[in-house]
């Protein structure tokens, strides 16, 4: 350190301190009031149906903890159900729209594309004009998708977004393979497959990922196309206990001694309609801060 | 099978081998095409076709048993209807108000955030504050609805019913003030960590000169946030905070549906909960399509504006 005045030293020290513990304090605070609501609904969820009895209440540091309700709330055939559809409408949903959103991307990412620029222009088109929801609405019903998954999936095939989101993707890995494995002879089939696929994993899985989580957590479309009670997915049959405020629709063929507390069951509801997301995040998270890092040093 | 790019033909060269070389060009891309043709079908049907009815529908009555082309036209009759509604002015004010509230709660926190964490020394500490703080942009709204009737919910809310022990008693699903409490609260919660993500990245990519730059010339840690990390974060602040506005018409309304009930109609009800319950729940596709087509359009206005204002204060904007 050069001769610096003590004063400036001290000045600097002050303030790199307070600095310091506001920031700390800020970020304690951020966290605590981010974990305290999810610490509510697990401990909820995992008080067993005794300590209930005694106490009355939801403490919120239960004295004991079981697993029961989740084993309760899974084998309710409407909850188990619903459950299983909506895993199939994500993975059905996700996988097409990535099988039919890449095809596309690497498609238009070819320079040579005669009409390219028509087909530029028509996806700029999309992003600004879109159908409303009643004309989507009235083709479905039209195409006689209703109650039926592909109403789930269809109608929010391909978003414009990621599909230039990807486009880009392709766009920027190198020319120079693919063009050595075409004076090899190879088709464009056997090029997007066995060259640019592997170099692109990362960017379509980041995409995947997010189409995943678009899927899994939607509630209005699966009200919307989805009414016949035996086909309804997780997410509307959730929010229809919560709201009713009550479970005993889902309950009533329980003895009562054998009934779970209220919100117990509310609570491990909600948190099974939330771990499948909570377990993938760190893998997007994983991808999506490679690809952010990446953009950032690029420029 | 796929070769060569196409060469461009020679300047004049003449119309017909012009054309040849066209058909030569598309036939080598025939693979290329057919990769496409998914997509192509989806948007030509979804996208494209779908905006004869966007605009028709909202001209016309629809009746039971109508089609978009069989239904009687009344033209701008579904608008009159619209803006005479005595919903409209609600339904406007609501739609602005929550956007506004959005805003106003969304949009500090997460730069401080960005900010803190930037400057956070240990790695450990930064992955963790963000693991946590990016765990609720996971949840889905209904997810969140559950947590908030386990916090807001009577009998049993842990907060309401803190809150009512003190003898404040607030009906979060029934009074307004706090329902809209609780909703931009839970929004802003679910958003902050994310959010933060872009401002980080911002500035992530600053020089690492600048800082040093300010330490030799004896800045604390207030002046580097002055002179340094503040500036750096000018321009995509203010990119997103045109963005926000752009989209102020679509006020969070997957939130919405999922939270409001009619009790709570007089301040939840925006534009899209409206278009919702007249157009797919009362059936009249023309008076909900006119409403939807009204969005659209005050919508492109602020987006357009937004670009504008965009471009001229940071240079570039959307497009």
């Amino acid at each position: 350190m050069v001769n610096r005045p003590p004063r400036l030293l001290i000045s600097r020290f002050l303030g790199e301190t307070t600095f310091r513990i506001v920031g700390l304090a800020y970020i304690l605070a951020l966290v605590a009031v981010t974990l305290f609501p999810i610490w509510v609904v697990v401990t909820r969820s995992l008080l067993p149906q005794w300590v209930y009895l005694r106490l009355s209440r939801y403490p919120l540091i239960p004295p004991a903890l079981s697993l029961e309700a989740y084993e309760r709330v899974f084998a309710l055939p409407q909850i188990g159900g619903a459950f299983l559809r909506s895993v199939w409408r994500t993975l059905s949903g996700t996988g097409l729209a990535v099988a039919v959103t890449t095809l596309a991307a690497y498609a238009i990412s070819r320079r040579g594309l005669p009409g390219r620029r028509w087909i530029l222009k028509g996806l700029i088109f999309t992003l600004i004009f879109w159908p409303g929801l009643l004309p989507t609405y009235m083709m479905v019903r039209t195409l006689r998708l209703y109650n039926t998954t592909w109403a789930l999936i269809i109608p929010g095939l391909v978003s414009t977004f990621y599909l230039l989101v990807m486009k880009t993707f392709f766009e920027s890995l190198s020319v120079e393979i693919e063009e050595a494995a075409k004076i090899d002879g190879a088709s464009d089939l056997q090029i997007l497959l066995r060259i640019v696929l592997p170099l692109a994993i990362p960017g379509i899985l980041t995409v995947s990922l997010y189409i995943m989580v678009g899927h899994w957590n939607d509630y209005f479309a699966a009200m919307l196309y989805v009414t016949d009670p035996r086909k309804r997915l997780f997410n509307v049959v959730l929010r229809e206990m919560l709201a009713a405020g009550n479970y005993e629709f889902v309950m009533k063929s329980v003895r009562l001694e054998e009934q779970l507390p209220p919100e117990t069951a509310k609570a491990a509801f909600t948190i099974l309609a939330a771990l499948p997301m909570v377990l993938i995040y760190p893998f997007v998270m994983k991808y999506f801060t490679r690809g952010m890092m990446l953009g950032a040093i690029k420029g | 099978m796929g070769t060569t790019s196409a060469i461009s033909p020679p300047v004049g060269a003449a119309k017909a081998p012009g054309l040849r070389k066209r058909a030569r060009a598309i036939w080598r891309f025939r693979w290329i095409y057919l990769f496409l043709l998914p997509a192509a079908l989806y948007f030509l049907v979804w996208r494209f076709y779908l905006m004869v009815p966007t605009v028709l529908m909202a001209l016309k009555k629809m009746d039971i048993g109508d089609t978009v082309y069989t239904a009687r036209w009344v033209f701008l009759d579904n608008f009159r209807r619209a803006f005479a509604s005595p919903y409209f002015p609600a339904v406007i004010r609501n739609t602005f108000l929550i956007s506004g509230l959005r805003m106003a709660a969304g949009f500090v926190p997460p730069i401080l955030l960005a900010i803190f964490v930037f400057e956070l020394k240990r790695p450990l500490a930064k992955q963790a504050t963000q693991l946590v703080s990016y765990l609720p942009h996971f949840f889905s709204w209904v997810v969140m609805y559950g947590i908030c009737t386990a916090l807001f919910a009577p009998p049993d809310g842990t907060i309401s019913s803190a809150l009512e022990r003190r003898g404040a008693t607030a009906r979060f699903f029934v009074d307004s003030g706090p329902f809209l409490a609780m909703l931009v609260g839970s929004a802003t919660w679910r958003d902050l960590g994310w959010s933060a993500i872009l401002f980080l990245a911002a500035l992530s990519s600053v020089d690492m000169e600048l800082f040093d730059a300010a330490k030799v010339d004896g800045a604390n840690a207030w002046g580097r946030l002055r002179h340094v990390t503040l500036p750096a974060l000018v321009p995509i602040i203010t990119l997103v905070f045109l963005l926000d506005v752009s989209y102020v018409v679509y006020a969070g309304f997957d939130q919405i549906v999922v939270y409001y009930n009619p009790a709570v109609y007089a301040v939840a009800d925006i534009i899209d909960t409206w278009v919702y319950r007249i157009g797919i729940q009362g059936a009249d596709y023309g008076l909900g399509q006119a409403v939807s087509l009204f969005q659209s359009f005050v919508g492109l206005v602020f987006i357009y504006g937004g670009n504008l204002l965009t471009r001229r204060v940071v240079g570039y904007g959307l497009w």
